[in-house]
């Protein structure tokens, strides 16, 4: 049984889901928001989709973990480290919920998760999936300094676009200032 | 009360799903032998499937368990409930991955434990099976365990139902 690390940035608090999460990713996963990440889904499906999530660390050994606001303690969306099985390579995701927009947390914390990839895990490089309509998650990319570098064909997902980001060595360079 | 993470009976060790468990499993759901299950399944979905039953364990505190050769470790296949649909009971399985492994009573010792374990620790009052009416060998499995045939409307799924209060599981 992994037990998943906590891990905090200025406004945020990374944390691994449970049971209490049920009701926020069912919202997602419900609306229109998940289109772009295989929903909109039932309830069933949803809940089915965090237990993988949450699986995904006894399996890898890392995974996404809830992201709080720290101060109020308010979930405002899911991000982290995702490679199953069909998977291109490891990824960093995130997934932001409804009223949340517009305040950087999907990039606050993408960065922290980043982080943990390259200083904890020891990744080399690291990407991104990003559907072609998904205009706001492509600008979180470009904002964490990936570029667009190819696309993949998922055998459920269909198209995506792999945004490769910076690696661990680019970044020490100093190339970490350009994106914060 | 949460359930015990390793059960153990004199054949095996029941235990939570862990890395290594990935591949047999993979083998079993990409093979025939998922054919009552909605299967044969891909690589993709055996992924899927496993972190699933690693991640219920999380959020209900009970979950399948991996079923290993206690002299050996081996990993023979999986048994234990499982809950996403709160309307029926809790529901349990009980696979062997490989056909090597069938004709032992492995798949009915596994099963038997965790039912004891439900009843006497946790004092859960009943669980429930859904099983192809073609699966013979599943159906008398249920049947022996103490389970009795219930009307469920499901196409060519049959539900029975273990009564844990009144009957002894074994």
């Amino acid at each position: 049984m992994t037990t998943i690390p906590v891990l905090t940035t200025e406004r945020l608090t990374l944390r691994g889901a449970d049971a209490r999460d049920i009701p926020a990713m069912r919202d997602f996963y419900g609306s229109d928001r998940s289109i772009y990440v295989g929903g909109p889904m039932t309830p069933e499906l949803a809940w089915r989709q965090l237990a993988s999530e949450i699986g995904h660390w006894t399996l890898c050994g890392y995974g996404r973990w809830m992201v709080d606001l720290t101060e109020t303690g308010e979930t405002v969306g899911n991000v982290g480290l995702w490679n199953p099985a069909g998977w291109p390579e490891p990824e960093i995701g995130w997934d932001l919920f409804a009223g949340h927009e517009g305040k950087g947390y999907a990039t606050e914390a993408a960065l922290a998760a980043r982080a943990y990839a390259y200083d904890v895990l020891g990744w080399t490089t690291a990407i991104s999936l990003v559907k072609p309509a998904n205009a706001a998650s492509a600008h979180v990319a470009g904002r964490m300094g990936a570029w667009l570098d190819s696309t993949f064909t998922h055998e459920r997902w269909g198209e995506m676009q792999i945004w490769r980001h910076p690696g661990p060595d680019a970044l020490s360079d100093g190339g970490m200032e350009a994106y914060a | 009360m949460n359930a015990a993470d390793t059960l153990t009976t004199h054949r095996l060790i029941l235990r939570r799903p862990e890395p290594a468990d990935f591949e047999p499993f993979c083998a079993f759901m990409m093979s025939d032998r998922t054919r009552f299950l909605g299967g044969p399944k891909s690589r993709r979905i055996a992924f899927d499937r496993l972190a699933n039953f690693a991640g219920h364990w999380v959020m209900r505190g009970y979950g399948r368990y991996i079923v290993t050769d206690r002299a050996t470790g081996r990993p023979l296949g999986h048994a234990g409930a499982f809950q996403h649909d709160d309307t029926i009971p809790p529901e349990m399985a009980w696979s062997l991955w490989s056909a090597d492994d069938e004709g032992r009573g492995l798949a009915r010792e596994a099963a038997a434990e965790t039912l004891r374990h439900y009843r006497a620790d946790l004092g859960w009052p009943v669980v429930c099976a859904r099983i192809h009416r073609d699966n013979a060998g599943s159906i008398a499995i249920a049947r022996q365990l103490g389970g009795t045939q219930v009307p469920h409307d499901e196409g060519d799924t049959l539900r029975f139902d273990i009564a844990l209060a009144q009957r002894g599981a074994a």
